[in-house]
């Protein structure tokens, strides 16, 4: 007698550490919620990396200014707290991993993304612009650096933002890169005193 | 019926006599025998002691196996509500990350990394610096700093 009931068991796998989730026969799975599906299958843009990343990033954004508040300012969540509340997020929708530097006032986001690994910056950008965006309610501009293994992502002003890519452009790698916007800002900053 | 033990033993005496005369008289044809009036009435013995029937015990029937029948199931019928499942979690090491390079030699800036190593568990913040920097306390402040990078003020 066939069995009527279908078993959802074992179907849908998380593997939380490396943030990323599996369907038998794919290489991996990604939870998009409707209004992102519907975002994405409608914006003018399409759903090309960019459009995916930046429907994805609002959502990702929102969900962790939700789950940090806790009846106070997201903001002043720990970094800690942050970090382990966004990978939490990224793995259960498989979509990677991430950590947080700081060099100094600079920051960096070294991401390990599962979806779009090949569109780099097509994705990156907009994604962590956006989740950024959705997270403190205005833009942090976002540039993505090569580093061999992982996407970083520097976030900082626009005129930061500038000096980075004309370093980028240089050849100078990501933490070099970081490491100098914190210098030559408060370098900046004291011969201005 | 009662017993008489001699009117008994009269008659068996009687009988013993005719069974004597019918052997004297065989062996010589036609002599007639006499006719047989005798009756031999049973005679009752008192009963021994041990054969005496006992008293009437009463043997309570066994009741009968008491034989649970479980209701029969529920007819299986598809679900609606489908709970999650999730499979075990496999929580490997973080894969090490290369220490960010060294700064300029006019100032050593070391990187402070922050990291959850697995989402479900505490964070860990590695510090690998001689020198450490103002440590942001909350990620607005971090964000704040990131963004007033070049600025004047």
């Amino acid at each position: 007698m066939p069995e009527d009931r279908f078993d959802p068991g074992g179907y849908l796998t998380f593997e939380l550490s490396r943030g990323r989730a599996g369907v038998p026969g794919a290489v991996g799975a990604v939870i998009l919620p409707v209004e992102v599906l519907e975002r994405i299958a409608t914006d003018g843009d399409g759903g090309g990396p960019a459009g995916v990343a930046r429907a994805l990033g609002e959502w990702l954004g929102a969900r962790l200014r939700e789950r940090l508040a806790s009846g106070g300012n997201a903001a002043d969540a720990s970094p800690e707290s942050f970090v382990s509340a966004l990978n939490g997020l990224l793995a259960v929708h498989g979509l990677g991993r991430a950590a947080l530097e700081t060099y100094g006032d600079a920051a960096l986001i070294r991401a390990e993304p599962t979806i779009f690994v090949k569109a780099g910056a097509a994705f990156l950008e907009p994604l962590f612009g956006s989740l950024f965006h959705g997270f403190l309610g205005h833009e942090v501009p976002c540039l993505v650096l090569d580093a061999p293994g992982a996407s970083c992502v520097l976030l900082g002003s626009p005129a930061a933002i500038r000096r980075a890519a004309q370093l980028k452009s240089a050849g100078v790698g990501p933490e070099t890169i970081a490491t100098r916007l914190h210098q030559e800002s408060r370098a900046l900053r004291e011969g201005k005193r | 019926m009662t017993p008489d033990p001699e009117a008994k033993k009269a008659k068996l005496e009687a009988i013993l006599g005719r069974l004597r005369a019918n052997r004297t008289n065989l062996g010589h044809p036609g002599a007639a025998l006499p006719p047989s009036t005798d009756s031999v009435e049973p005679v009752t013995l008192p009963l021994h002691a041990a054969h005496r029937p006992g008293p009437a015990v009463a043997v309570a029937a066994a009741p009968a196996p008491l034989v649970e029948v479980a209701p029969p199931p529920p007819p299986l019928l598809p679900s609606t509500t489908v709970s999650p499942t999730v499979a075990p979690v496999s929580v490997a090491a973080a894969a090490p990350v290369p220490a960010p390079a060294p700064a300029e030699p006019e100032e050593e800036v070391r990187p402070q990394r922050i990291e959850a190593v697995a989402p479900v568990e505490a964070p860990v913040v590695r510090t690998s610096g001689a020198v450490v920097l103002h440590r942001p306390r909350t990620i607005g402040e971090l964000l704040g700093a990131a963004l007033r990078l070049f600025e004047k003020s």
